[in-house]
């Protein structure tokens, strides 16, 4: 099913399986206990979508059809730190 | 005067931060860390007398007492309690704002990178759109979700054409999770092209590329490294971050003048005091931007090329000390 799906999709054409190269980032050395570091791209932290991981007060009362806080939580904060 | 302190930002399982600390600690470099994960739970938050305060373990620190901040990667706060999920989420905002409030005191010019600046510099169509108004050069590149267009591209490349993702070439499934490479378009793609009017394509023209460059920038320092990985053919791979990387050779090289001159303006444009860059370099010494990543990895560098980054890390926060 999972193989249909990718199939309807350019990118499902393009895909591979990540077990054997599961953790496709850069090993940081033996001293550390084979850690690695993660990929370049920090998602939580270097666009807008970090949003979702910060500060949502406001998020709910969209689906509630009410106004939304004062604040804009999304944009106008320092929620773009990411945590 | 209070003592001052370099903060290294971060999360508790960050292994570049425990690596650079490391580093800062040979170097005799007076830092913090702050894990923003773990650390909100056992510390004391004062703000009084317009100064905010925070206490943890044994450091105290004020804004003014921060000469950098090396911002890497925090997360989240994890809430570790008993109380239930939506409490948990109101306690985690307001942590998170008392810990921003502190942070907003601390000057932009401070941060190495400050997060705003590298959302503006994280957007991979824009990215090239101003490293060409920089002078770097760009492969010719395409981003449609119009069939036609992408046919018409393709067709014009006398090098071949390569595919990547805009966002990520990361996908989470339920069983095994799947990654996208920077591919080439062979012919067999035509029959599928049609299915990029789902989403925006990135679509660019394939570079003979000799050898790939990781660029990692300081301030002042600029500091490259080639990266030797063949493929099948024994060709420069496509994507040098195959096999994870394992068989890849490291090399550290010269940067030739105009682009040095490109990526600083480049990185002046963003605001940026630090970036990793991508290139690559074809046997005729052309250098071709890829992209930059302003929170992009760097230790591994270190080890395996002794690029000395951490070094360059501890000359300036020193400085600023």
């Amino acid at each position: 099913m999972v193989y249909l799906m990718k199939m309807t999709s350019f990118w499902g054409h393009f895909e591979e399986d990540s077990l054997p190269e599961k953790d496709e980032s850069c090993l940081i050395g033996q001293t550390q206990t084979r850690q690695r570091e993660e990929p370049d791209q920090d998602s939580e932290t270097d666009s807008y979508r970090a949003i979702p991981f910060a500060i949502i007060s406001g998020t709910k009362t969209l689906t509630k059809q009410r106004e939304e806080v004062d604040q804009d939580s999304t944009q106008a904060k320092y929620s773009v730190f990411g945590f | 005067m209070s003592p001052q302190n370099s903060l290294i930002l971060t999360n508790s399982k960050d292994i570049t931060s425990d690596y650079l600390c490391n580093k800062l600690k040979e170097e005799g470099v007076r830092y913090v860390r702050y894990n923003t994960d773990l650390d909100y739970s056992g510390t004391t938050f004062l703000y009084k007398g317009n100064t905010p305060q925070i206490k943890w373990g044994d450091n105290t620190l004020t804004p003014d007492q921060v000469s950098s901040l090396v911002f890497r990667r925090p997360k989240p706060i994890d809430i570790n309690s008993d109380i239930d999920y939506h409490t948990a989420e109101h306690v985690r905002s307001e942590w998170s704002e008392a810990l921003e409030g502190f942070l907003a005191h601390i000057n932009q010019n401070l941060w190495i990178n400050h997060p705003a600046m590298n959302c503006m510099a994280s957007h991979k169509i824009e990215q090239i759109s101003s490293a060409k108004a920089c002078g770097l050069n760009v492969p010719s590149t395409l981003v449609t979700n119009n069939p036609d267009t992408a046919h018409e591209f393709i067709r014009s490349q006398k090098n071949g054409t390569i595919v990547k993702p805009l966002a990520s070439g990361f996908i989470e499934r339920d069983t095994n999770d799947t990654l996208i490479y920077t591919r080439s378009f062979e012919k067999k793609h035509f029959k599928i092209l049609n299915l990029i009017r789902e989403c925006p394509v990135m679509f660019q023209s394939r570079v003979p590329k000799a050898f790939d460059v990781r660029i990692t920038v300081l301030d002042e320092t600029m500091i490259a490294v080639a990266l030797y990985g063949e493929d099948n053919n024994n060709l420069q791979r496509l994507d040098i971050r195959r096999n994870n990387m394992l068989d890849v050779k490291y090399s550290l090289i010269e940067i030739p003048s105009y682009v040095v001159n490109s990526i600083t303006n480049f990185l002046k444009l963003y605001s940026l005091r630090f970036g990793a860059l991508d290139f690559a370099v074809t046997e005729e010494e052309d250098w071709f931007f890829f992209e930059i990543n302003p929170n992009g990895q760097w230790a591994w560098l270190d080890i395996y090329a002794q690029a000395g980054i951490s070094k360059a890390f501890a000359k300036t926060l020193r400085i600023k000390n």
